[in-house]
């Protein structure tokens, strides 16, 4: 997936020569996309979630072609094993993610390129337990919302208008002001993602 | 400006925060929680200037702690197991301080008792402060019955012909075990150097019997003690066995269980099957486990336990014996294991009466 979003990045490279959109025209901004969602979480998130899904993406926004006010939603899953110590059973683990984020997209000229920056509001939720055998007193579910920024570069040259391809890179990063039941720090749920989707850049 | 973005990018992708938990494991060695004295019967019987070797066992409790943990990203749970091994190990008689309650009738040291004049003492050992149950020494003059204890119970049910006697007897008496109906008359009965015997009477007519046991004194036969076990013998399918047949209600920590007996199938057996309600520490009282098994030629109970119980896999051992055709006794233990769980057990005696 990694390789062919850099080779779909660097072999459209040459559309943003061309303009995208009319700067100085009301402009709304609606699109949609799938990527992956590489969570830091300490460098441990891959060690138990081995499967990950697909994470999904919606946008909209209004501007004026060039910089826009611009609002994402992502819903991210995942399933794997929990890690478990001094017993012999296979742990599991399921993880669910959304983030909500709001804050401004740049078009510079109303070039094809793009930037983002915005604020965070995310909710993370992950249930652990054992098979084989199922035990009872090690499963435990944990609900917690955490926020923070991201910073996105993307690429959207325009197919046909208002339709447009969208290729982009995001890395988020969380305040980690929340801490467990247990009273321990949570690791940055934030990340590294990267997609691909079609947006839609409708104005007058 | 794109390789800077990049760059910068990337740089953010290397913040990186772990948090580990060690496993906790903690193990504690005690000192003996109970100290016994080997051989131990309640009564030692010895005569004025005899001398007897006692050992020591100590019995250790090992109690260990292991904590299973799991682990996610933002979820920790842990769950600590708690369990208790029990082990026994000699323990030398040097190593154990020895007492007796009366010098003047037995003394002891190193664990070596001698008998001084006749009467009981209490002999103790006591290893790291954990002190022993007392053995009562009773000491004989030389002209005087010897001690003999026969092992409950003193009134059996049997369906075969033959029936062993066991007890113990005063070191140095001669032993005789009789019976009538089967002409057994064994007037030189051994025994061990503590005492135990075991003898075999065969050949029991059917019907009430009687045996007796007497321990005389070697020196002076007319000094003697006399012991009677007594034995209902009835052959399989009799009249008299059959009449163990039915329902019958059994009591035990307070609670009542029932169960039948009934002839089989197989000739010359009969079978037991009922419920019983078992308490257990830690989950309480578990109620209608299964209880299956046999009468046997000899009298006694064989059965087992079992059920399924919240993932518990509950099973164990049900015995006893008849002392007559109206009354039962004996004991049970049953274990409840799951896993994640320490083992859990349920122990005690029972007794019961047949339904009129």
């Amino acid at each position: 997936m990694k390789k062919l979003l850099t080779i779909l990045f660097f072999c459209l490279l040459p559309i943003h020569l061309y303009p995208h959109n009319d700067v100085g025209t009301f402009t709304i901004l609606a699109g949609g996309s799938i990527g992956e969602f590489l969570i830091d979480a300490g460098g441990n998130f891959n060690d138990v979630y081995t499967n990950r899904q697909l994470a999904y993406t919606g946008i909209f926004g209004l501007g004026d072609g060039e910089t826009f006010l611009i609002g994402k939603y992502r819903i991210f899953k995942a399933t794997g094993q929990s890690k478990l110590q001094n017993i012999d059973a296979q742990g599991k683990a399921d993880w669910k993610q959304t983030i909500l984020g709001a804050g401004f997209r740049l078009h510079p000229q109303g070039s094809s390129f793009y930037f983002d920056a915005l604020y965070l509001f995310t909710h993370a939720e992950e249930t652990i337990g054992t098979e084989n055998p199922p035990v009872d007193f090690l499963a435990a579910s944990q609900k917690l919302d955490d926020n923070g920024f991201a910073f996105a570069f993307g690429l959207a040259p325009k197919l046909v208008s208002p339709i447009a391809l969208d290729f982009e890179i995001e890395y988020s990063f969380m305040l980690r002001k929340p801490v467990n039941d247990n009273g321990r720090r949570v690791p940055n749920l934030g990340g590294l993602y990267y997609s691909a989707g079609i947006s839609f850049y409708f104005n007058n | 400006m794109k390789t800077k973005t990049i760059f910068a990018l990337l740089c953010l992708s290397c913040l990186i925060v772990s948090c580990t938990t060690p496993p906790e494991e903690e193990k504690k060695v005690a000192a003996p929680s109970k100290v016994e004295i080997l051989p131990h019967p309640d009564t030692l019987f010895m005569s004025v200037s005899e001398t007897q070797t006692l050992n020591l066992r100590g019995i250790y409790v090992n109690n260990s702690q292991q904590t299973a943990t799991n682990s996610g990203i933002i979820t920790d749970v842990n769950y600590t197991v708690t369990s208790t091994d029990t082990t026994t190990r000699s323990i030398a008689a040097g190593d154990a301080a020895w007492s007796s309650s009366n010098n003047t009738v037995a003394t002891v040291s190193q664990g070596v008792v001698t008998a001084r004049n006749a009467g009981t003492a209490n002999i103790s050992a006591s290893v790291s402060n954990v002190g022993s149950i007392p053995l009562l020494v009773n000491v004989k003059a030389v002209n005087t019955a010897p001690g003999l204890v026969l092992d409950p119970p003193q009134t059996s049910l049997i369906f075969e012909n033959s029936i062993s006697v066991t007890g113990n007897v005063q070191q140095g008496a001669t032993l005789l075990i009789a019976e009538a109906s089967s002409s057994h008359n064994n007037v030189n009965v051994p025994y061990d150097a503590n005492g135990n015997f075991s003898e075999r009477i065969t050949g029991l007519v059917t019907g009430y019997r009687t045996i007796s046991a007497t321990a005389q004194n070697p020196n002076q036969p007319s000094l003697s003690t006399t012991r009677y076990k007594y034995v209902y013998y009835y052959q399989y399918l009799s009249p008299e066995a059959d009449s163990i047949c039915g329902d019958w209600i059994g009591t035990t920590l307070g609670m009542n269980f029932n169960f039948n007996i009934s002839k089989s199938i197989i000739f010359t057996r009969y079978d037991i099957n009922g419920h019983i309600d078992i308490q257990f520490q830690g989950i309480g009282v578990v109620r209608d486990i299964t209880l299956t098994g046999i009468v046997n030629s000899n009298g006694t109970i064989t059965a087992s336990l079992s059920k399924s119980y919240q993932d518990f896999n509950i099973s164990g051992n049900f015995s006893g014996y008849f002392k007559t055709t109206g009354t039962g006794e004996g004991s049970y233990g049953a274990s409840a294991k799951k896993t994640g769980w320490p083992d859990l057990s349920g122990t005690a005696d029972w007794t019961a009466v047949k339904k009129p």
